[in-house]
């Protein structure tokens, strides 16, 4: 049977190179898809990471309410106050940070971690100024835990450990404030407190929500800025298996008050976004095998129309309904298999084609986009093969079991025999 | 005894409406049998129900020795493969494929395609279509193709040949090459033939020839020699 459904195909040309690339284009349209969302999603994902650190370990905001203060004033007694107390008690930091520290040493799933004071500030040069957040770091430990250095466009992160003010700037705000390196900026405290510091180096993450406000300086000093002396406010750690993130978070949070999250909680709204593109992409490739599909049972319906004849002589030698659903089946399948491979070839080259366009600039692209990115995973191959496949044998099912349904004779009668 | 029916009944619908009314009779191996009769005689309805193609409503029909009511359906289609030819008033050859391979196309069902190419060659040559083996069914004329068809349905070598108005769409000198093959066929190779036809002319050329008359024999008479 194979042999006379493969001739039937060679026999219109036309109509099998249709069905064939109707096929392709459905399974090319899902490699492209997911190449290019994929592969924009990864480096998206992987700066991410790199920036937010894989946990974070924060203080919890304490306010104080109406009745917190009842137990250390008058133990025992039912107040009602006139005024009553509002605020945080004091900044917040973690209360215990060397207990941390050692925690954080012993633990094997610790590969690095690091200290910071966060504290708002601004800085101005001249007329200009901005207002910033003022990362206070250990330099060491902050180059251990990140990927800070290789952000690094001037200068070289671990020289904010050379001693003096120096601060590490994001490349756009230098711009926007005409610095170069070595230059010197004024950081004003938020107590109004003006401190000169040197511009040591500037980095580039590529996302200007974080170029244009982060900077970096020694933690010692961002603890004299914000007369903190000695608190960490949060510290970033970089464990050795990245999949690990949530369920190490979910274990230390048990055990603490500190708020601990890991990069994936924190950016959550990141994730809502990713499942929705992935069901326009399952959607959009699934009208595309649709319409494929379709026309491979358009196809095959009107090739058993016109062999109605046909099929009554092959029932009458001897073929059986089996050998007619094989006889149409098997030329789905067939459009399935070889217009699958077809489309992976076009998927192919087409991703390629795609990833050797460059952006021209002016477009805010960081380094290492300077290209179209594109992902390339065995799997999508496998699910945009399997998608044609499966359309090719769906399409087939239906005209090759009405074909199987025919009976030989009714057909010689209708036939005019 | 070739072909045995005991009181065969073939209706169709609800209300029934009888085709074939309580028929009986033999063929022996070799016989040669015209079956005619006006049209609504039920002569088709007879050939395919002794073919097997149409199922009996009642009665027994046994094909060399065997009841084949009773056969599964797997064995009924390895029989009809192994034991019987057809042939209808329109070729019905696959237009994809060659003339040879049209030929051979039954023998595909049970791999035997290749055993048998010599057979098939040699069929097409007694039937005088040797030259045209390899041309595809398109480019030949209409008595050519049924007498491809002639050959597809003898390439299995079968016991029975069962044809339908064979000669109903040609012209009378393919109708007389057609027929003078089904003698010479019932002659060689003692294949038993039943062919329908409303044509006096061929039917007087079989042995013996079966009058249906609204769903009942007639006439049932054998050529005097």
């Amino acid at each position: 049977m194979f042999f006379l459904a493969f001739k039937q195909l060679l026999a219109r040309p036309l109509q099998t190179l249709l069905a064939l690339l109707a096929i392709a284009f459905g399974a090319a349209a899902f490699l492209i898809l997911s190449g290019m969302m994929l592969g924009f999603r990864e480096v998206f994902i992987q700066r991410l990471i790199n920036t937010a650190a894989h946990i974070s370990i924060k203080a919890e905001e304490s306010t104080i309410e109406e009745h917190s203060l009842d137990g250390s004033f008058f133990p025992g007694d039912l107040v009602k106050w006139i005024v009553p107390p509002v605020s945080h008690d004091e900044p917040p930091h973690l209360e215990y940070a060397q207990g941390w520290f050692d925690r954080l040493d012993a633990d094997d799933n610790v590969e690095a971690y690091a200290p910071q004071m966060v504290a708002q500030a601004l800085v101005s040069r001249g007329k200009l100024s901005r207002t910033i957040s003022l990362i206070g770091v250990e330099a060491a430990k902050q180059v251990k835990a990140t990927d800070v250095q290789s952000d690094m466009t001037v200068g070289n992160f671990s020289d904010l450990d050379k001693g003096g003010f120096q601060i590490i700037i994001g490349e756009s705000l230098a711009q926007k404030l005409g610095l170069h390196q070595n230059d010197t900026l004024d950081i004003v405290t938020v107590k109004g407190n003006i401190l000169p510091s040197k511009v040591a180096g500037f980095f580039n993450t590529g996302m200007d929500q974080i170029d244009d406000v982060v900077s970096y300086a020694p933690i010692h000093y961002v603890q004299q800025v914000n007369q903190t002396p000695g608190q960490v406010s949060q510290i970033i750690v970089k464990l050795k298996d990245i999949t690990l993130a949530k369920r190490v978070a979910d274990q230390w949070a048990a055990m603490s008050r500190e708020k601990i999250q890991s990069w994936d909680e924190a950016n959550a709204n990141f994730f809502t976004v990713f499942k929705m593109q992935d069901m326009i992409r399952y959607i959009l490739s699934a009208v595309v095998l649709m319409i494929a599909a379709f026309v491979i049972f358009i196809v095959l319906n009107m090739i058993v129309m016109q062999k109605r004849g046909e099929i009554a002589i092959l029932r009458s030698m001897g073929y059986d309904a089996g050998d007619i659903i094989q006889l149409f089946l098997s030329q789905g399948l067939f459009l399935g298999f070889f217009g699958g491979l077809l489309g992976l070839g076009l998927g192919t080259l087409v991703c390629l084609y795609i990833q050797s366009i460059k952006f021209t600039g002016g477009m805010g692209m960081a380094r290492g986009m300077d290209h179209m990115l594109i992902a390339w995973h065995a799997y999508f191959y496998i699910t945009a093969f399997l998608l044609a496949f499966l359309s090719g044998l769906v399409a087939g099912f239906w005209p090759a079991y009405t074909a199987s349904r025919m009976h030989p004779i009714d057909i010689l009668r209708s036939e005019g025999g | 005894m070739g072909l045995v029916a005991k009181s065969i009944v073939k209706s169709f619908g609800d209300p029934p409406f009888v085709v074939l009314k309580n028929l009986s009779f033999d063929i022996a191996d070799g016989e040669f049998v015209a079956i005619t009769g006006r049209s609504g005689s039920g002569k088709s309805t007879l050939l395919y129900s002794l073919s097997t193609l149409d199922p009996l409503s009642s009665g027994d029909l046994l094909l060399d020795n065997k009841d084949v009511g009773g056969l599964s359906n797997k064995d009924l289609h390895l029989f009809r493969n192994e034991k019987m030819g057809f042939v209808f008033q329109f070729h019905y050859l696959l237009p994809e494929l060659t003339c040879v391979e049209n030929v051979l196309f039954p023998a595909r069902k049970t791999n035997r395609h290749e055993e048998l190419r010599s057979y098939a060659v040699q069929l097409m040559d007694d039937f005088e279509i040797g030259q045209i083996q390899n041309k595809l069914s398109g480019q030949i004329s209409g008595g050519e193709r049924q007498r491809v068809a002639i050959a597809r349905a003898m390439v299995m070598k079968p016991r029975y040949l069962f044809a339908d108005e064979p000669t109903g769409n040609l012209d009378s000198v393919s109708g007389e090459k057609v027929i003078s093959i089904f003698e010479k066929v019932n002659r060689e190779l003692k294949t038993t033939i039943l062919m329908v036809t409303h044509e006096q002319d061929y039917a007087s050329r079989a042995g013996r020839q079966i009058g249906l008359k609204d769903g009942n024999i007639e006439f049932d008479r054998k050529k005097k020699n």
